[in-house]
């Protein structure tokens, strides 16, 4: 599930976002925290956590909905996984 | 972290509505946005960082806040000059001055059994460390959030207008909570308190201190939002005119003037409406009150051609 936030992560930093390694890791304790499956509810969360002016959300809206669009299926699948999810946890933790 | 039964978004979002009518309950009308942060900051143990435009309740969320958790609200006004003796604590230099005064006799005491200037100093310095003690601390709004025996909500009110001094010394705060003042020694709190900070964008917030945050930004209200807090604020009012009052104030804030109107003055300019037993809005009463709603002569010189027009709108 936490492979999708790092590519999403990846393309917010290259779309002009600045993101320091502790917003990522609370953008990850959000994902585990919400879900993936209500679309708005993590919109918002994830762009209250990582954009942090209206430029930098208008942005953020942008990528995200491209994102998603591109990769829901594949995201979903990971995310009904619950092994692939347990491990992704597990390192998050050695960061 | 979930099973297939209750997915952890399912709990998210009940609690994340729960919040709302909460909030709702004790008369501060949210949308989803805002109750999400205030979901994401109590998960996350982190503060809330609110801009927005003045008067569309940034500092009202931190209240309603203190309400709904049933915890002292603290507040910091932030103002250009703002230090840590005014922010954190201070000694209370008068207290000290007197007490010296008053014990002046047994002062003189303990430096009369000394012989030497030495030893009368060493003497005096064994004493010393009464007059910086706990009761000579005048605590300021940080230092009392922390401290908090039973945790706090505490509201840094227009970080904007503060220097950025502050804000690096707030950075410091802000990640560890937990004061050291040299004389006593380090403070940590036992509980940690639920923080707001609010800036009108007078000036960028520093990276850092973002970083810190979660970013909760608050636009003027959407016709449906704004006729429920106007709903809710001043109940008496009458259906018609409420949906026509709100329509009015929210095409005038698509007018260039210097001072949108905000919210709180449209529940002023509601109040007013209903003392004088307004209906229906009219051209002749809406010029009279216009000044409730716009704060510069300039702006409403500039919006009197447009008024009619507006107020046919708003009626449709």
């Amino acid at each position: 599930m936490l492979d999708f936030l790092r590519d999403f992560i990846h393309i917010l930093r290259s779309s002009d976002i600045k993101i320091s390694t502790a917003e990522s890791i609370d953008a990850m304790r959000v994902v585990s925290l919400i879900g993936i499956d209500d679309k708005p509810l993590l919109q918002d969360s994830l762009s209250q956590t990582l954009a942090k002016n209206l430029r930098e959300k208008e942005i953020f809206d942008e990528c995200f909905n491209k994102f998603f669009e591109e990769n829901y299926m594949n995201i979903a699948d990971e995310s009904n996984n619950p092994d692939i999810k347990q491990a992704d946890l597990d390192n998050q933790r050695e960061f | 972290m979930s099973d297939n039964k209750t997915p952890s978004n399912v709990l998210a979002k009940d609690s994340i509505e729960s919040i709302q009518a909460s909030f709702e309950e004790k008369g501060y009308i949210c949308n989803t946005h805002i109750a999400t942060a205030i979901f994401l900051s109590q998960s996350l143990g982190k503060p809330i960082l609110v801009e927005g435009p003045p008067g569309v309740g940034k500092t009202e969320l931190a209240k309603a806040t203190s309400d709904w958790m049933q915890k002292p609200l603290i507040r910091l006004q932030c103002y250009e000059g703002l230090d840590e003796s005014k922010a954190l604590y201070e000694w209370k230099y008068g207290k000290q001055l007197l007490y010296t005064q008053v014990l002046k006799d047994k002062l003189n005491s303990i430096v009369s059994k000394a012989d030497t200037l030495e030893s009368s100093i060493d003497s005096l310095d064994s004493f010393d460390d009464i007059f910086f003690s706990e009761k000579f601390l005048e605590p300021r709004p940080l230092l009392k959030a922390i401290n908090s025996e039973e945790g706090s909500v505490l509201l840094i009110d227009e970080i904007d207008k503060s220097d950025d001094e502050f804000e690096a010394f707030l950075l410091e705060i802000l990640s560890d909570y937990q004061i050291s003042i040299p004389e006593i020694g380090t403070i940590k709190g036992k509980v940690k308190p639920m923080v707001f900070l609010t800036s009108n964008n007078t000036r960028e917030i520093g990276d850092a201190l973002k970083r810190r945050c979660i970013h909760l930004y608050i636009p003027f209200p959407d016709s449906h939002l704004e006729e429920k807090i106007i709903h809710s604020r001043v109940p008496e009012i009458h259906q018609d005119l409420q949906r026509q009052l709100v329509a009015f104030v929210q095409n005038l804030r698509n007018l260039d003037l210097k001072k949108l109107p905000s919210v709180s003055e449209t529940i002023d300019w509601a109040r007013a409406l209903v003392l004088l037993n307004v209906k229906i809005l009219e051209p002749e009463i809406v010029r009279e009150t216009l000044n409730i709603l716009l704060k510069f002569q300039s702006d409403i010189d500039s919006s009197d051609p447009e008024i009619d027009s507006i107020i046919e709108t708003a009626k449709k």
